[in-house]
């Protein structure tokens, strides 16, 4: 694991793995489409808004895979002031808000069918509207300050402490008394869902798993981008000032030069 | 393959489209998640782009051989 831990290396590895991320994810989302819209059965009950399952699901559940890496990378830069961990956390956090955006309005639009309403202040809606909230806050912290160096602290601590809203979320549908059903996938006695909606749903899952990677992967190289050019214009400023304070005749402050 | 072709066909029929009566919220769902994946897409792509760009014009040998040590201790240290 420490190999990857140095950037450079890191950055090579997933520059490798990127184009496999992205056909394979479209490869598997047009079969997935395809098992989701045409070749699955409408359910008995609900009938053909079933097939919201096979986005919702999905993003639900990378959403919460978002935050998790999001938290682990925060937790990583402030224990060991590792700025991997700072850039992965900055670089997941966008994804997971819109996920998570995206899993909240399917699961509406779903639920005013199947439960005659679009929403409830129930554990489960609730607790994944403030993993919602978490992303904005993340992202507002992080980004709050022109000095980055400032924010990705607060920013980080943030992440780390509203980790507690995970198993929360997994656990509303059980402690609660709750609209939304419990899980049919991860049970004791297997997945209780016919292999005909099992199928597609877990073809869409692994294709939102490699495209979710392939923007990571895409947002990183943008990360580490913003870093080198903060790097160099803060190498090409102070050039500037030494060469000012050389050509000026009294020294003191040279204006031109400062900011 | 035949069952493919058949599945494939009621893309053409207003029937599959009508969803059973639920278009409206089914096709909701599916639209909302193509606008707000896609954009975040769209954005991190672009971003990423500019970056790299003027990066490049910045520090043509560093750019050349992307991937180097890009760090925050190195951006800190710099500053």
């Amino acid at each position: 694991m420490h190999r990857f831990a140095n950037p450079g290396r890191f950055m090579r590895v997933a520059d490798r793995l990127q184009p496999w991320l992205l056909w394979g994810g479209l490869a598997l989302l047009v079969a997935g489409l395809y098992k989701a819209l045409l070749d699955s059965p409408p359910d008995y009950q609900q009938h053909d808004t079933v097939r919201i399952l096979y986005i919702h699901v999905p993003s639900a559940m990378l959403a919460q895979g978002a935050y998790i890496m999001m938290a682990l990378g925060s937790a990583s830069f402030l224990i060991w002031k590792h700025p991997l961990g700072d850039l992965l956390a900055r670089s997941a956090a966008p994804i997971g808000a819109a996920l998570t955006l995206v899993c909240l309005i399917t699961g509406s639009v779903w639920g005013k069918p199947t439960w005659g309403t679009y929403w409830v202040w129930d554990a489960r809606l609730t607790s994944m509207l403030i993993l919602l909230f978490l992303f904005i806050g993340y992202m507002a912290l992080a980004n709050a300050f022109d000095d980055p160096a400032r924010g990705d602290k607060p920013a980080a601590i943030l992440a780390v402490v509203g980790i507690v809203n995970i198993p929360i979320i997994k656990f509303s549908v059980y402690f609660f008394n709750t609209l939304h059903q419990q899980s049919t996938l991860f049970r004791r006695e297997g997945p209780s869902m016919p292999p005909e909606m099992l199928t597609p749903l877990l073809i869409m899952f692994g294709a939102f798993t490699c495209l979710f990677l392939w923007l990571l992967a895409v947002r990183l190289r943008g990360e580490f981008a913003k870093v080198r050019l903060r790097a160099i214009r803060a190498g090409l400023v102070r050039r500037a000032e030494t060469a000012g304070r050389r050509r000026a005749p009294a020294g003191g402050p040279v204006e031109e030069g400062a900011g | 393959m035949g069952e493919i072709a058949t599945n494939l066909g009621a893309l053409f029929t207003a029937d599959f489209w009508a969803m059973g009566g639920h278009a409206f919220f089914v096709w909701t769902a599916y639209a909302v998640t193509v606008i707000v994946l896609g954009a975040v897409t769209a954005a991190s792509i672009a971003a990423t782009r500019r970056r790299e760009r003027e990066l490049a014009a910045l520090d043509p040998d560093r750019a050349a051989r992307r991937g180097g040590a890009a760090t925050r201790a190195q951006a800190t240290e710099d500053a």
